[in-house]
């Protein structure tokens, strides 16, 4: 007990460390500005004289006869001067695009004056242009024009934030959008996306518009932890669909925009070395992963052959540790117009990441006890793991645009990501590791080395027919891959003793036991085809029509086969001997091939009149999808077909109050597609409990509303706020059925109706060299389940019977809150940006009994990034991920006290109406690099 | 201008509300269309002697042979009949799947016999479980669907099964790859009835019964599980008789009953009497596990007149919910077993000190201050010895008791054994097996007599005939064999 005391205090102090020194790097900043300050000051606001928008980065020049000042206008236009001569002085302000001002302007002593500078836009057009090539596509400022322009609800995160937020994977980007929050990974990174309170099957992914296939083997989502932060151009999250996107988002899409090609030539390095300080404690553990074989023993030799020990390698489970290991990466992308007619950009992106966390978990035991309340909560025994990941994550992109000529375009780009995920998980079960007790551990070592791959190429065209007819065309080919070729899950019994004086735990007897060799193959192929035709009826009214065809195929495999271990004594690997195979399974419910072939069209109309401007129209969507599983066929469902339409209206209505603010409602239909492996009804296990599909599964269709009001008063400050609805018709949760046996299975099924509303808000204001950049959503769901309550009946007898309970969707946290902190000289060169994420509780596990749910509780990250610039062309930065070590912590919504560790004083139990049977830390990632521009 | 605008307007209503018309009637006429592939049932074939697979049915005659070179399959509603002397020989890891009845009727004089082609048994004391043939599981087992009303075994030899399921899904429901069963039954309202029979070998739990009524008597079972796994292992919903069975060397326990997956209003609810434990809890890997006979996780009964020999754990019955060293212990419906009469014999001190298994972790302290503890076997008076006197004063049931007057039990009591002698000349889990041994009192021994009577059977399966449980009700004698020449036939 006072060894988990002693551990506390050692996790406050680097805590307190950490506050402290972004407490002092707050004071230092906050001191060099207010030391700058002088008595006499000169400031303003420079602002287009039309409109009345606020110039970012204007020149702002005072001129004297003996003194010359230079500054530039901040992010809300405003500039000042401090610390100036008393005096008169000429001001001269300078914005491309605008005609130069000059005025006069007099220092008085000890008196701050005035001056706001309107600025006339050039009146020669050819400067309009510069004005718009000189915008960067990659800026905060165009992702608000683009959002604002935007027909639908969007939400952009700027090239420009990306690279100075604290993140470097797409997955991690994402958090920080309006209403989404993460489904993380083992190693603390965002893996999937919840879009406000919609799990990720009730959303999907695009690169440049394209929908790109999966190479999860069980589900359609893709891990968004495999993109590199820095090939995009922008990232959007979309929450109305118009009639020409894809249908089957109910929660929204996240859309990756690549980087384009450049006008002219461009170039851009950078590179970063980090590390985790996961590791001060923790010698990074992995092992060699090198000569692993892509193919199973029966795609080698062929189904007919009996597999043999000596066809295993359990050199995979000799582990090597590396010391304080260093993580790197490494961004380039070159870009530029090589003739009038041809332009490109490559961009390659490589990291390096060693990720460590550790873990305590209290797994739930099959069934809770009746005594001494119902649903008592049972638990197996504690799980202490360790995780050691090493992340090798290549992405890579070429982009080709050829110009026929003005009326006629097409362009190529072929997108590559690679993510090596290279895993050591130790789990000991038992309670030596955290109770220094003697007894009897279960310890598994996991060796994992998965490979996953998307690909994908699009060829596309775009042509100016007549002057009211357009035209453009994709063909996309895309694939993606995973395989583990290792994936060994050694596990050996261990009788330690702890001895109270030394704290020395010694293994006194260790015995192994059978265990199993898998492999895993996922390829999933997408052969598309998208044309949309557009006529321009009148001025105001435009018609499109198109349509899409797509032909699925994915391929799943897994195949276990189990050694036989007999309890041998077990000293290393290396001595063990392994007489037979106990078994082989090539039937699992993940090894099956789908094909989903999708045909759809639509009408779309787009209407501007005065200050309104409607976007509208049909989508039809066919889907036709079939699976041929490895069931016996003496079982239902070996095979199944499915066919079934859906027509899908949508409507986005945008009305201009005025040039400051817009009011937006839109109302779209949309589906959600059940996930392949879900048709199929075999077993396979999942994470805590068994799972199987539901061949009965029904598509999820849904009618989503919005209302959102924006106000814009500042070239990049705004504010929205709107609310949705959205009415769900048979969303699928996984439910658990009874076998008839002391074990549940997880199935997919319809829950009837659901709803799902909530409440956005977005801001960002800038005070001159500060801003202050957030969003909170509130969302709200519920769902009617099924539940088993455990008790006594009248005479005593424990009876289980069936009750229902009401509770949001797996995944929906009631508020989510993003808030940022910037701080940007254009001057100084410095930029730095403080960034807090808040997620509010949601359900982790669903139990198969009343109550008995894992809650995640709220978690609130802090990251911080810095940039400064060090000389014309280079940026030096640094980041820091999850300063207050923020764990991810699950736990029960009950106090009844029965659980099995009622005879011990167990560790974070310290909750009185809480029960945590997770404990999870990340610790702080840190990283320092340079960007070449 | 202005014409053009209205005219525009006019166009964007008629184009909108064309659109809308034609979704709704669309909507109307939506039209889906579901396909999944029907199980294949083929119609059972009525079985002949000589090679047998896919679905059977019928009737196995008197001392023909069938090999079995596929996996089996009893339809739902169909039975198959297995007369006295009629040989079932595997030619691989195959599985018989009753989705209907099967009765395997043997006979004293001729039984029917399950087993391996050329299997042959090592009994040898020592014997290490690598090299074992009957730990190998050969094939796999006897699978009962939920569909399953009858499964009805009578003196038949189920020898070297065990072997794991290897598909993810087999054709039965309940079970998944991995699982390792002799016998599997499921149905809460069918009937497993398993008499006078011998069953050797195996590598998990031999019968694992998930639910259902059960009637388990007179069986001589050797050799159950390989490095876990009990002999019988019932779940939740599982009600009936265990009686009269002799248990040599099982990995874990010999009977078990737990209420886990309890399904409905059925609680598992298990008389253990009459059965002699020998040898038994030694190959379980896990620290107090296993050992002779097991109460836990919500289930009930009554356990009298069993009789122990050299077991790691005396009757085994778990009281609190806690941590065993690590492993997790979860509580038995305790205010409803009854227990007593119990016969102990250890040659060891080690095991003297078990025969009320001891919690070495710390007790909490229950209701009122009185602890509780994660094994509850309290020492009755009926019980051979009777140790209620040698307890400690603060003594309660988990708490070590061991004293100079404990230890030299250790080897006292010799149940007298026809044919086993006690002390044993090796390590105590070295037999496990009965062939060559009588486990049949001799006159004298101290268990005669010593037995409890006033209960009744449950006696939850049909009773009589040919089909229906021939049931013995308590003896008067500790143990499976009666000197009044009830009990275990073998």
């Amino acid at each position: 007990m006072s060894a988990t005391k002693k551990s506390e205090k050692n996790n406050i102090a680097p805590k307190l460390r950490i506050f402290f020194i972004t407490f002092s790097l707050t004071l230092i900043f906050l001191t060099v500005i207010v030391a700058s300050s002088f008595s006499q000051v000169i400031k303003g606001k420079v602002t287009d004289m039309q409109n009345g928008e606020p110039l970012v980065d204007a020149t702002v020049t005072l001129k004297s006869t003996s003194k010359k000042y230079n500054t530039n206008s901040g992010l809300d236009g405003s500039f000042v001067f401090k610390n100036i001569e008393a005096g008169t002085y000429t001001e001269i302000v300078q914005y491309v695009g605008y005609d130069d001002e000059q005025v006069k302007a007099e220092a008085k002593k000890g008196i701050t004056v005035r001056n706001d500078i309107r600025l006339k836009v050039h009146a020669d057009k050819l400067n309009a242009v510069i004005v718009n090539a000189n915008m960067n596509k990659g800026s905060d400022i165009s992702a608000r024009r683009i959002e604002r322009i935007s027909s639908n609800l969007l939400n952009i995160i700027s090239a420009r934030a990306i690279e100075n937020s604290p993140d470097i994977t797409v997955g991690n980007v994402l958090q920080r959008a309006a209403g989404v929050s993460l489904v993380k990974n083992s190693s603390g990174d965002g893996e999937n996306a919840i879009i406000r309170g919609m799990a990720d099957r009730y959303n999907y992914t695009t690169i440049n518009g394209v929908k790109i296939p999966s190479p999860d083997d069980k589900t359609r989502s893709i891990p968004l932890d495999i993109f590199p932060a820095d090939l995009l151009q922008r990232l959007e999250v979309v929450k109305s669909l118009t009639p020409s996107m894809e249908g089957d988002a109910i929660g929204g899409v996240t859309n990756m925009v690549l980087k384009e090609a450049p006008e002219h030539l461009t170039y851009s390095l950078n590179g970063s070395l980090g590390y985790n300080n996961f590791f001060n404690k923790n010698a990074f553990t992995t092992f060699n992963h090198s000569g692993a074989p892509w193919k199973t023993p029966y795609e080698i030799h062929g189904s007919g052959y009996a597999p043999q020990p000596s066809d295993f390698n359990v050199k995979y489970l000799e582990y090597k540790t590396i010391k304080y290991p260093v993580n790197g990466f490494i961004n380039g992308s070159i870009g530029d117009r090589i003739t009038k007619n041809f332009g490109f950009l490559a961009a390659v992106s490589y990291q390096h990441i060693y990720k460590g966390s550790s873990s305590l978990f209290y797994p739930p035991s099959g069934q809770p006890q009746p005594i001494p309340a119902d649903n008592t909560p049972v638990f197996g025994p504690l799980e202490y793991r360790t995780y050691n990941n090493l992340e090798n994550r290549l992405g890579s992109h070429l982009l080709l645009n050829y110009n026929f000529n003005e009326h006629n375009k097409i362009s190529f780009y072929t997108a590559f990501f690679q993510l090596d995920r290279i895993e050591h998980r130790n789990l000991q079960q038992g309670l030596s590791q955290y109770l220094h007790l003697s007894g009897q551990d279960y310890v598994y070592d996991r060796s994992l080395f998965q490979r996953q791959i998307i690909w994908s190429n699009n060829l596309q065209g775009k042509h100016q027919i007549t002057d009211k007819l357009s035209a453009d065309w994709s063909l996309v080919y895309s694939k993606a891959q995973s395989k583990t070729p290792v994936w060994i899950d050694q596990q050996y019994s261990d009788i330690v003793s702890y001895n109270n004086g030394t704290h020395q735990v010694t293994s006194e007897q260790k015995n192994l036991q059978d265990f199993p060799f898998n492999f895993t193959h996922s390829n999933e192929i997408d052969h598309s085809g998208y044309l949309n035709g557009h006529y321009q009826l009148t001025d105001a009214l435009k018609l499109s029509l198109g349509g899409m065809y797509r032909h699925k195929t994915r391929d799943n495999v897994y195949e276990s086969y189990q050694l036989y271990a007999g309890n041998q004594p077990f000293t290393t690997i290396q001595n063990a001997s392994f007489p037979r195979l106990v078994r082989v399974d090539t039937t699992d419910g993940l090894t099956y091939t789908s094909i989903e072939n999708i045909f759809a069209y639509y009408g779309e109309l787009n209407w501007k009149y005065k200050k309104w401007e409607m976007l509208g129209g049909l989508r039809v969507e066919n889907t036709q999808h079939s699976y041929v599983s490895e069931l016996s066929i003496y079982l239902p469902g070996k095979t199944g077909s499915y066919n079934y339409t859906d027509y899908l209206p949508s409507i986005n209505v945008k009305y201009k109050l005025n040039a400051k603010n817009d009011i937006r409602a839109s109302y779209f239909s949309g589906i959600s597609r059940p996930n392949y492996f879900e048709y199929i009804p075999v077993n396979f296990s999942g994470d805590y409990f068994d799972q199987r599909g539901n061949p009965a599964i029904k598509h999820v269709q849904s009618n989503n509303l919005d209302l959102r009001y924006e106000h814009y008063f500042g070239a990049e400050d705004y504010f929205m706020a709107g609310t949705f609805y959205k009415h769900i018709i048979n969303p699928i949760e996984l439910a658990f059925q009874t076998q008839t046996t002391s074990q549940f299975v997880l199935e997919p099924e319809n829950f009837g109706n659901a709803t799902n509303y909530g409440a956005e808000l977005v801001f960002t204001k800038h005070f001159r060299n500060f801003g202050i950049r957030g969003n909170y959503s509130y969302t709200k769901s519920s769902i009617t389940t099924s539940k088993l309550v455990y008790t006594k009946d009248n005479n005593g007898n424990y009876v289980i019977y069936n009750s229902t309970q009401t509770r949001p969707l797996q995944g929906q946290s009631d508020h989510i809150g993003n808030l940022s902190l910037l701080y940007k000289s254009i001057k100084k060169g410095i930029e730095a940006e403080v960034s807090w994420v808040y997620t509010g509780q949601r359900i982790e596990i669903v139990s198969p009994f009343k109550n008995l749910d894992y809650w995640q509780k709220a978690t609130s990250q802090i990251d911080f990034s810095l940039n400064v610039k060090a000389s014309k062309r280079i940026t030096l930065f640094a980041k820091v991920t999850n300063l207050t070590n923020n764990p991810l912590v699950l736990e029960l919504h009950t106090t009844a006290n029965g659980y099995y560790f009622n005879n011990i004083h167990y560790p974070d139990q310290t909750d009185k109406n809480n029960i945590i049977v997770r404990h999870d830390n990340f610790n702080q990632t840190f990283f320092v690099g340079f960007r070449f521009k | 201008m202005k014409q053009s605008k209205k005219r525009s307007l006019k166009i964007v209503l008629t184009s909108f509300s064309l659109l809308l018309l034609a979704s709704i009637v669309m909507f109307s006429c939506k039209k889906t269309s579901t396909t999944v592939q029907a199980p294949y049932v083929p119609g059972g074939v009525t079985v002949q002697p000589g090679n047998i697979n896919g679905s059977i049915k019928g009737t196995m005659e008197s001392n023909q042979t069938y090999n079995v070179t596929g996996d089996v399959i009893i339809n739902a509603g169909d039975s198959l009949i297995i007369q006295p002397g009629a040989k079932i020989i595997f030619q691989g890891a195959y599985n018989f799947f009753v989705k209907g009845n099967l009765f395997s009727l043997g006979s004293s004089s001729a039984p029917v016999i399950f087993t391996f082609n050329n299997a042959q048994k090592i009994d040898n004391p020592g014997e290490p479980e690598a090299s074992d043939p009957a730990y190998v599981g050969l094939w796999g087992g006897l699978w009962a669907d939920t569909s399953c009303q009858n499964l009805v075994i009578k003196w038949t030899h189920i020898d070297f099964g065990g072997a794991p399921i290897s598909a993810a899904q087999p054709p039965i429901a309940g079970a998944s790859t991995g699982d390792s069963y002799n016998i599997f039954f499921q149905n809460p309202n069918g009937n497993f009835i398993l008499e006078d029979s011998w069953l050797y070998g195996g590598t998990d739990d031999a019968i694992r019964l998930k639910s259902g009524h059960f009637s388990v008597m007179r069986n001589t079972f050797e050799k159950g599980g390989g490095t876990g796994g009990d002999l019988m292992n019932v779940k939740g919903g599982g009600v009936g008789d265990c009686a009269y069975n002799l248990y040599v060397g099982c990995a874990c326990n010999g009977p078990k009953a737990s209420d886990k997956g309890q399904p409905g209003s059925q609680q598992t609810n298990c008389n253990f009497y009459n059965n002699t434990v020998v040898n038994s809890g030694y190959r379980m890997v896990e620290l107090g596990r296993g050992g002779s006979i097991n109460y836990e996780e919500g289930a009930k009964g009554m356990a009298y007149n069993n009789l122990i020999v050299n077991c790691r754990f005396g009757l085994r019955i778990v009281g609190a919910t806690q941590s065993y060293l690590g492993n997790s212990l979860v509580v038995a419906d305790t205010a409803h077993i009854k227990y007593g009469n119990t016969f102990n014999y250890s040659d060891s001190t080690a095991g003297v000190n078990q025969f009320y298994p001891v919690t070495p972790d710390t007790s909490a302290v229950g209701a009122g201050g009185v602890p509780t503890s994660g094994l509850w076997t309290r020492p009755q008076s009926t019980d051979i010895p009777n140790m209620v006197a040698l307890m400690p004063s603060n003594y309660y049931p988990g708490a070590p008791y061991e004293s100079s007057a404990v230890d030299a039990l250790a080897g006292q009591n010799n149940p007298m054994f026809v044919n086993f002698p006690l002390p044993e000349a090796a390590t105590p889990a070295s037999i496990a097996y009965a062939s060559g041994y009588d486990f049949h009192l001799q006159s004298g021994s101290p268990a005669i007599g010593k037995g409890y009577t006033g209960f009744q059977p449950i006696a939850s399966v049909p009773q009589g005939g040919q089909y229906g449980a021939n049931i013995t009700a308590p003896g008067a004698d500790i143990g499976a064999y009666q000197s009044n020449g009830t009990g275990n036939q073998h």
